[in-house]
């Protein structure tokens, strides 16, 4: 069941008992706030237990939209038969500020901000301290990235957007050497944005935007991009398949879908190759507690091919000590060092001796690196696929 | 609509201020007005704060509400002008508007009841009460006033014709 206002939709969708508001929801008379009440006591109606009120596409709300919630409210009060859990959204002002005020009218509504702690590792992956890894890391994937990125379809022209683009570094580079007409880098980290913006500044780049937003529930139109990338992100969620499903949403048909994952299995060096294996395999563990999917690489072929997309292109990005800079791959490896150890290992409370065990295999990691003749890797998987001109049933 | 530009270099060194007149006929005629001007202050003044997604919501929820409010308090064929100014990490929007006779009581005392805390209480009688038939709308600068720890300091000229009222948004991130 759906419901359009003039700025605004409602849709229910009774799987999750969810009524999804999307717009802007400024009511102008009472004739659209009787509308808007019969359509939420037509859905509370239909549904048993707890009915969902899910805010975080609603960019904006006026008063008398929050008195035609309050109205809904006092009915299900009345009604007495449902709870009702209303879910806001970090990102928008308005409902942090003003939703909650809807608990103080029946204790049987719930108030949750859905991107607080919406994944494991949110505080320390979106820290200022988490920037030097960004990086680090393009330093030394860029150059071999760009490539791939051509090959899967970025193009001069196009509209590109960059979900979870952390830094904001990556599309930065897009526009100076792949020059796609506009570059939007999204990402939840407000010290991520301020520095992507930073950056902008001394890259002189005048068409790219950088904006905070939920990438679970993005406030851009629907098929607005020609290329929309989400690189190294999709394993620190837990689930991964709903920033999917909005990557989809705002490609054009036609359009490309690129995806890259780490995948600690592929991270190899000789000599001393045992403790880096060990090592890798421990991150792997303790990033699993933190609800990280290090290996997620492997998986993404699947994801993208279970999502139906078309003309699915893999490629492996392999950062290895024959091409890449000693010194900067070592970089990288020492930034991976101390989030593993010193950031993850307080957040989980490893003991001495694990945190030691760590240290030891990050370092001999780092001795491959820096030998002449050592080999080392650093793989990434990267994955792309064409949303179908006809729409995905 | 005429928007003036004064003092402005670098969006995050210079102060901004802006400013715009609107004949409140045209609010008046298509109240969706109200939201496109108040998206575009809100566009437009939050590239001067650091937190910006979140400044551009504040200022747009704010400023709609302020200007559904005065269009309909104001007589058509008078000026709304809007001036915003950006004072570290607060923005100041001074309004000043024309004033229907029959609702210059009503206005004053609720200009003067805001100038106060709002209590909880207080707000939730106005969010939980009818849309008034009569009158003016009070629900909408009770809510940014309770809402958003919004400022609000307004008078009344002494024909009690035209109102200029001051509104310090506080743009700040809460702990959450």
């Amino acid at each position: 069941m759906k419901y359009s206002g003039p700025t605004y939709s409602l849709s229910y969708d009774p799987i999750d008992q969810q009524i999804n508001f999307e717009g802007t929801l400024r009511i102008a008379d009472q004739a659209e706030t009787t509308a808007l009440f019969t359509y939420l006591t037509q859905i509370h109606d239909l549904v048993q237990g707890t009915l969902r009120l899910n805010f975080r596409r609603l960019r904006y709300i006026n008063a008398e939209g929050m008195r035609a919630l309050s109205l809904f409210v006092a009915f299900a009060r009345g009604r007495n038969a449902l709870t009702l859990k209303i879910i806001a959204s970090a990102v928008l002002a308005w409902s942090v500020r003003s939703l909650p005020n809807l608990c103080a009218l029946w204790e049987r509504v719930e108030f949750l901000i859905y991107d607080q702690n919406f994944y494991k590792s949110q505080e320390i992956v979106e820290d200022l301290d988490f920037i030097p890894i960004l990086r680090n890391q393009t330093r030394i994937l860029w150059p071999l990235e760009k490539e791939v990125l051509s090959r899967h379809g970025l193009a001069r022209g196009m509209r590109v957007a960059d979900i979870c683009c952390g830094c904001g570094d990556v599309p930065l580079l897009m526009i100076r050497e792949l020059a796609p007409s506009f570059a939007l880098g999204i990402d939840h980290s407000e010290a991520a944005i301020g520095y992507a913006r930073n950056l902008q500044r001394e890259f002189n780049a005048h068409n790219a935007e950088f904006q905070r937003g939920d990438a679970t529930a993005l406030l851009i139109d629907d098929a607005s991009f020609d290329f929309v990338s989400c690189r190294l992100s999709l394993q620190i969620f837990s689930q991964p398949d709903l920033i999917l499903r909005e990557l989809m949403r705002i490609t054009k048909p036609g359009g490309r879908i690129y995806v890259t994952g780490e995948d600690y299995d592929l991270i190899i060096g000789s000599p001393e190759e045992k403790a880096i294996r060990t090592t890798y395999e421990r991150a792997a563990t303790y990033g699993d507690e933190l609800g990280m999917d290090l290996r997620n690489g492997k998986k993404l072929y699947g994801m993208l091919a279970s999502a139906r997309l078309e003309d699915i292109r893999t490629d492996h990005i392999v950062v290895d000590t024959s091409v890449a800079d000693r010194e900067a791959f070592a970089a990288v490896v020492e930034s991976w060092r101390d989030f593993s150890v010193f950031t993850i290992g307080n957040r989980l409370g490893l003991h001495e001796a694990d945190r030691d065990s760590l240290l030891h295999g990050y370092d001999a990691h780092l001795r491959t690196i820096r030998r002449p003749h050592g080999y080392a890797t650093w793989t990434v998987i990267a994955c792309s696929g064409r949303k179908p001109l006809t729409p995905i049933a | 609509m005429e928007p003036t530009l004064h003092n402005r270099t670098e969006d995050e060194v210079s102060p901004l201020t802006f400013e715009l007149h609107i004949q409140a006929g045209d609010l008046q005629a298509q109240w969706k007005r109200c939201n496109m001007v108040a998206n575009y202050i809100a566009e437009y003044v939050s590239y001067q704060f650091s937190e910006r997604e979140w400044a551009e919501n504040l200022i747009s929820t704010v400023t709609n509400e302020f200007l559904e409010a005065v269009s309909s308090l104001s007589p058509a064929e008078a000026d709304l002008l809007v001036r915003c100014r950006h004072r570290e990490s607060d923005l100041v929007i001074e309004i000043e508007h024309g004033l229907r006779p029959d609702i210059a009581q009503p206005y004053a005392t609720l200009l003067n009841e805001l100038a106060h805390e709002v209590s909880d209480e207080y707000y939730l009688s106005r969010l939980t009460a009818n849309r008034p038939v009569v009158g003016f709308n009070q629900l909408g600068l009770t809510m940014v006033a309770h809402d958003f720890g919004v400022r609000i300091v307004g008078s009344l000229n002494n024909a009690k014709t035209q109102a200029s009222i001051q509104v310090v948004v506080p743009i700040r991130t809460p702990h959450i």
